[in-house]
């Protein structure tokens, strides 16, 4: 029965004619009879996250911005490597056919460490090929040096002069006067091949701003210097950084720390500021800067007085003998007696104790020795920067983490803690050439016998002293100006033409230091250029390759370049033919012994090409990659240009408990008291030249190659004079360093102790980087620019109040030779007593049109007095009009505040680390003070030099055999075993 | 009721019903509407206020979307408007309006009406395959999906002291659907399952009260759609007023002012009574038109445990 209102509508509608409702007509001939239910549908095709690997030699896309339109656009997919930061994780470069550009990065879901994913700097790499300011052409400067006048050369004109100048430095036995200091590393043992040849301890690197700190802390106990953490199958992680892993490894590392976490892994973050990771730990701890080894201490009595650590490891691994020996001669050498000294030693470590020195809760850092202490042996641990890098004394952060990883055994197993090199692979390059016989002391003075890497960041001070002077320079990928502390006194020797005699910066863009330079020379980002990499991102060993993908692409469409030039935007060149070419024309006779590591293995006596020189790597020294190829009926060359990367192997494989074989201890004999296994047969060429520690050979009894245990096995060990893993370092001992030989506690620089809050004294943080930043290559990418542009000092909020600031206030940040003027931000996300403000920012240039405008203030630099530095921002950033139509839209004016200027070099008297926490006093901004502003006095900074130089034990004073260093440490572009020794010192055993 | 004069009508009742849903009227159709006398004459001719009353009822208050009634998320596109979705696929329905879910209940209308086409169509051509086709199609369209929830949503509509226009339109929306569930009396569902498209994952509550408001909030719980303006009227009736919010927090808010100022018990009242007169306004449908009975009881039976979990919650 229907009600009255809808019959009466019903009826009005009858009468009147309707617009027509259309009737359906259903896709299948659904109303037949049948009460069948519907078919299920069938989906046409499976969802994909990647093209299909069969289908990246033609691949097509509907172009977007065609929309609504459908217009197919074909692409060939290039696999490359990104170069914005350590990880080379694999990017596929979408290069379309008909115009050869570039579309867009995505991730290459073959690569064992990225596998298909990428963090914000890979795809941006796009913005840096086309960025319109980019440097395209060789450059020379035109005026003085800094004026900022330039002309266009020909690659030519700068090879020649360059190699000429070199050429006649090595003739006239000034090898030392040559020095190449890199930032970026592109390809792994690449300049290890170049820098011998030439005969020269030329290499410089970044490291002592870096990661020496870490890298001492761990190779004082096995001898190698970087770790390689099992994150994914880890019970717990323990990280000392921010952003996971301060941006090292970022991307790789990441996915596999929230593998673990998802797993069910507890996540432990030690960082003084509320980072992203932080704020997904299941447990943060914000301790005092410098005060993190007194919490890994007391961790460590906590696993000691309980009993919980790994007996059977610790005794098997640990020189506890060594120990007992030479410290403790009366008492029996007895494992349980080292467990009573054990005791004892770390007694003082009480969770109160750490506590009060970190300002942490002892109620957190049990709850968090107790977390430790179930891992069952799988702990995965990383620093890599954060404190190691950050505190005097900083290594020892590094070497008390690892003691927790060795108390727990949690050593190349399975969810624990690897050595770098058990997870990485160099292949050996063609021609190797022996080692230089000279020693570079403004790289390696004496004053550091135990450094790691080079002491780069006192470079210009030793200029300054007059301990030596620089013919040519090579700043590659490398903007010490800027990313270095006390870049004022950099500048002042760049400008020096008595100091450096030829400045050649090779670099893709513009930078603070190519502004100083006499040749700027255009090197490929990491789509234009080959290299090789192989990073320890996981349990599990693989090589990727980089290649310049439009040289690539034009080889597969049938137009093959001999030349990268002839494949990338302007005359922008790739350094490994770049270095080729050089070295040649440094020796184009060979008479120098220079030449002949650049020869082809193919074709005697010619140039060897980027095609022999990688093919010849992958044909013979990565191990089942050829047989991988032949399956596909390619060669190995061809396999990595179509795949990009190659697992050579997966999971652990640590190599000190392997036993050795019959035909190694064939010749062998063994050390009665340490155990330690010598042979004199020679070692054989290894085909993975990953550096590692290097034994002399003894006269009478051969080389070290591992240890009889006490249980009878023989075994390969550890790369340490003992074997074994050194909890008592006998080169920490006999180097002039006895009170550190065993893992202590050491105040760092900026314990609460030096700072007086009363003054508004503060401790400067200034170690956090922006995962979406890589210091200077990525001032070009404007995707990257846009997200992260500001760099603000954090403060907390009682500071902030006792201050009278707000956020968004300006204040000064007084160091010991300046200041700088800052925005803050108050937060309760930083501990009180210390601010924190990111090292990526603060971008300059000096003229309106000096390159980099979307990433750097315009400013005006000014020397007021000897050494008085001031600079002032004139403006912004600022839109601007170019073939990028992005940069008339650029919205953000902040480049942020280049706080590095303002600091004193710090280096780590033992490990050579600069330490970047700085000691400062705040004040609010006064009226004539303005955002960005920075003075420095650089005479301040020499004199903060020598008082850091003075707590250095130097070679000359310490060294037990008349040695600079220890022989057997890690060293890169190791010098010949003369040349190690003091000058006036002969050669001894 | 089943001729094709007839047929023809009520396509076209449908179809209009289904455009004054979705939109305010556009002149265009505020003149077809005026042409039928009963509708004109609650209009006032004034359509920018029937604008304003279309995007109050509508737009902040009761939400014409099937799965805000038939699943628990309370989110838009949830597992009944994937059903919704399938259907129309099933049919060959493309709609051509983007209302932001396809379970719009205008989109629903809009949708009857094409079938009632069709089964017009069919039967002026003698194509008795598709006519029962059709028919087969309203029949379980109605019996899964406009029957099931209409009248909840329309009774939520005729709380609202809005504009007649509306509150006419929500009556006419009940009645064409009782008169087209006799027309093509189809097979009731024994009883309505409910898959969500997601595990119901409703934030977990921290306390009673939470769960309390969660449940009352939750029309495929509580059985009725406890809008804003209900809220408002509620407080009004207790001498207090609530801040406009989100659904949740002015139910909340409701229950913390009431506890406050020691009026719990006339809260439980008030809502006692207004679930009281909904059951009774569901059984004079149901005593009207028996087709309802299956279709409204279980919202009947939600809303008596409601009313004691009320009573039983609050002590």
């Amino acid at each position: 029965m229907t009600t009255s209102l809808l019959n009466r509508l019903l009826g009005t509608f009858s009468q009147r004619s309707q617009s027509r409702v259309e009737p359906l007509t259903p896709p299948v001939q659904a109303y037949v009879k049948s009460t069948a239910p519907a078919a299920t549908p069938i989906s046409s095709q499976e969802l994909r996250d990647y093209p299909p690997v069969e289908r990246w030699n033609d691949w097509t896309e509907y172009d977007p911005k065609e929309w609504p339109r459908k217009v197919a656009r074909r692409y060939t997919l290039v696999p490359t490597v990104c170069f914005n930061c350590e990880s080379a994780c694999g990017l596929l470069a979408y290069v379309d056919v008909e115009t050869l550009k570039i579309k867009k990065f995505e991730g290459n879901p073959l690569h064992p460490g990225s596998r298909g994913r990428n963090c914000a700097k890979g795809p941006a790499t796009l913005n840096q090929v086309y960025d319109p300011d980019r440097i395209l052409y060789p450059l020379k400067r035109a005026g003085k040096r800094g004026e900022g006048k330039w002309v266009r050369v020909s690659w030519d004109e700068a090879l020649n002069e360059i190699a000429g100048r070199i050429r006649k430095a090595i003739i006239e036995q000034r090898q030392t006067e040559i020095i190449y200091h890199v930032g970026r590393p592109g390809h792994d043992g690449f300049m290890e091949w170049v820098l011998p040849a030439w005969g020269v301890d030329a290499h410089n690197s970044h490291t002592n701003v870096c990661s020496s700190g870490a890298r001492c802390g761990q190779a004082m106990w096995m001898g190698l210097d970087r770790p390689s953490p099992d994150h994914a199958n880890a019970r717990v992680i323990l990280l000392i950084s921010s952003h996971l892993e301060t941006g090292h490894y970022f991307n790789p590392h990441a996915q596999r720390i929230m593998e673990g976490k998802m797993a069910g892994a507890k996540l432990i973050v030690l960082d003084t500021r509320l980072s992203n990771t932080a704020s997904l730990a299941d447990e943060w701890l914000s301790p005092w800067p410098g005060s993190e080894t007194a919490i890994l201490l007391a961790i460590a009595n906590y696993l000691i007085r309980t009993g919980q650590y790994n007996r059977d490891f610790v005794r098997r691994w640990v020189n506890w003998a060594d120990y007992l020996r030479a410290e403790h001669p009366d008492l029996p050498v007895s494992f349980e007696h080292f467990e009573m000294k054990l005791q004892e030693l770390y007694a003082q470590y009480t969770f109160e104790f750490a506590a009060q020195e970190s300002g942490v809760s002892a109620e957190q850092i049990e709850r968090v020795a107790k977390i430790i202490a179930r891992c069952e042996g799988k702990l995965a641990t990383h620093s890599w920067r954060s404190a190691t890098s950050a505190n005097l004394g900083g290594w020892m952060v590094a070497r008390c983490l690892w003691f927790l990883n060795v108390l727990t055994g949690s050593i190349g197993v399975e969810g624990g803690t690897s050595a770098n090199v058990w997870d990485k692979w160099i292949p050996r390059h063609p021609n190797m050439a022996p080692h230089p016989k000279v020693w570079n002391e403004l790289t390696w003075p004496q004053e550091y016998p135990l450094n790691f890497y080079e002491m780069s960041i006192l470079l210009p001070h030793f200029l300054k002293e007059g301990r030596g002077k620089v013919d040519t320079y090579f700043t590659r990928v490398y903007n010490p100006i800027w990313t270095n502390p006390d870049g004022m006194s950099w500048l002042e020797v760049l400008t020096d033409e008595s100091k450096i005699g030829l400045h050649v910066h090779l670099s893709p863009t513009w930078s603070e230091t190519g502004w100083f330079a006499d040749y700027i020379l255009p090197m490929g980002v990491g789509a234009e250029r080959h290299d090789m990499m192989s990073q320890e991102t996981h349990a599990g060993c693989w090589i990727a390759f980089r290649q310049p993908v439009l040289r690539e692409a034009m080889r597969r469409l049938g137009k093959p370049v001999k030349d990268t030039r002839d494949a990338n935007p302007g005359e922008v060149w790739e350094e490994v033919e770049f270095w080729i070419e050089l070295s040649w024309r440094i020796d184009p006779d060979g008479k120098l012994g220079i030449r002949k590591t650049f020869e082809s293995p193919y074709r005697p006596g010619q140039k060897i090409t980027v095609d022999e020189l990688y093919g010849w790597m992958f044909e013979n020294h990565v191990p089942g990659l050829p047989e991988a190829a032949a399956k596909e009926g390619l060669t190995p060359l061809e396999y990595m240009r179509r795949y990009g990367a190659f697992e050579i192997r997966k999971g652990v494989q640590p190599t000190f408990d392997k036993p050795l074989s019959s035909a190694e201890l064939a010749d062998a004999t063994i050390d009665p008291d340490t155990g330690i296994v010598y042979t004199k047969a020679p070692a054989p060429p290894s085909s993975n030249i990953t550096p590692l520690p290097y034994f002399e050979p003894d006269p009478e009894r051969g080389r070290p190659i591992g240890i009889k245990l006490e249980d009878g096995s023989i075994v390969a060990g550890f790369p340490t004079p003992s074997r074994r893993l050194e909890f008592y370092s006998t080169t920490l001992r006999d180097w002039g360093w006895p009170e550190y030989a065993i893992p202590t506690y050491i105040h760092s620089h900026v314990h609460p102790s030096k700072i007086d809050r009363s003054k508004n004294e503060a401790v400067l943080l200034s170690t956090f980087r922006l995962p979406t930043l890589i210091h200077t290559r990525s001032g070009n990418a404007k995707w990257l620019y846009e997200i992260s542009h500001k760099n603000p000092v954090w403060i907390h909020t009682s500071d902030a109040e006792r201050l009278g600031l707000r956020t968004g206030d300006l204040v000064k940040v007084i160091t010991e030779i300046g200041y700088f003027v800052d925005r803050v931000w108050v937060t309760e996300g930083i501990r009180p007593g210390v601010i924190a403000c990111s090292h990526h920012l603060g971008r300059w240039r000096l003229q309106e049109d000096g390159g980099g405008r979307l990433s750097t203030a315009l400013v005006e630099l000014k020397q007021e007095g000897q050494g008085e530095w001031r600079m002032r921002q004139i403006h912004g950033i600022r839109p601007y009009e170019s073939d990028d139509p992005d940069t008339a839209r650029i919205w953000w004016e902040d480049a942020g505040v280049h706080q590095n200027l303002t600091f004193a070099v710090h280096p780590d008297p033992v490990s050579g680390m600069h330490c970047w926490h700085q000691k400062v006093r705040l004040e609010p901004a006064g009226p004539n003070d303005r955002y960005g502003d920075i003075y420095v006095d650089t005479k301040r900074a020499h004199e903060v030099y020598r008082e850091w130089l003075a707590m250095t034990r130097p070679a000359s004073k310490v060294s037990p055999n008349g040695m600079r260093r220890p022989h057997w440490l890690l060293r890169p572009f190791r010098p010949a075993r003369e040349a190690y020794f003091l000058p006036g010192k002969g050669k001894k055993s | 009721m089943n001729d094709h004069t007839t047929l023809v009508a009520r396509q076209a009742m449908a179809d209009m019903i289904g455009r004054l849903l979705l939109a305010p009227p556009s002149p265009a159709l505020w003149e077809e509407a005026a042409i039928l006398v009963d509708l004109a004459a609650v209009t006032d001719n004034r359509p920018e206020a029937l604008a304003i009353a279309y995007e109050y009822v509508f737009g902040r208050n009761v939400y014409p979307y099937e799965s805000l009634y038939c699943d628990e998320e309370l989110m838009l596109n949830t597992a009944t408007a994937e059903q919704v979705a399938a259907t129309y696929n099933t049919c060959g329905f493309l709609p051509t309006q983007n209302v932001g879910a396809p379970d719009h209940l205008g989109l629903e209308f809009i949708f009857l009406a094409r079938l009632i086409a069709t089964e017009a169509t069919a039967l002026s051509a003698e194509n008795l395959d598709r006519y029962y086709w059709a028919r087969q199609q309203m029949a379980a369209f109605l019996a899964d999906h406009l029957a099931v929830w209409v009248p909840i949503w329309a009774r939520a509509v005729q709380r609202i002291p809005a504009h007649p226009f509306y509150q006419t339109l929500a009556s006419l929306t009940v009645e064409f659907i009782g008169s087209e569930l006799e027309r093509l009396s189809p097979p009731m569902p024994v009883s309505p399952t409910y898959i969500p498209l997601q595990s119901a994952t409703a934030p977990a509550e921290v306390d009673e009260l939470g769960a309390l408001v969660r449940h009352l909030i939750t029309p495929v719980r509580a059985g009725i759609f406890l809008s804003r303006a209900d809220c408002t009227m509620l407080a009004r009736q207790l001498g207090f007023s609530v801040p406009i919010a989100d659904r949740f927090t002015m139910v909340r808010t409701l229950f913390e002012t009431a506890g406050h100022f020691e009026q719990v018990i006339d809260l439980v009242t008030t809502l006692e009574n207004v679930m009281s007169n909904e059951i009774q306004e569901l059984h004079r449908l149901i005593a009207t038109q028996s087709v309802w009975q299956p279709l409204l009881q279980p919202w009947a039976q939600r809303l008596t445990q409601s009313i004691h979990i009320v009573r039983t919650g609050l002590g």
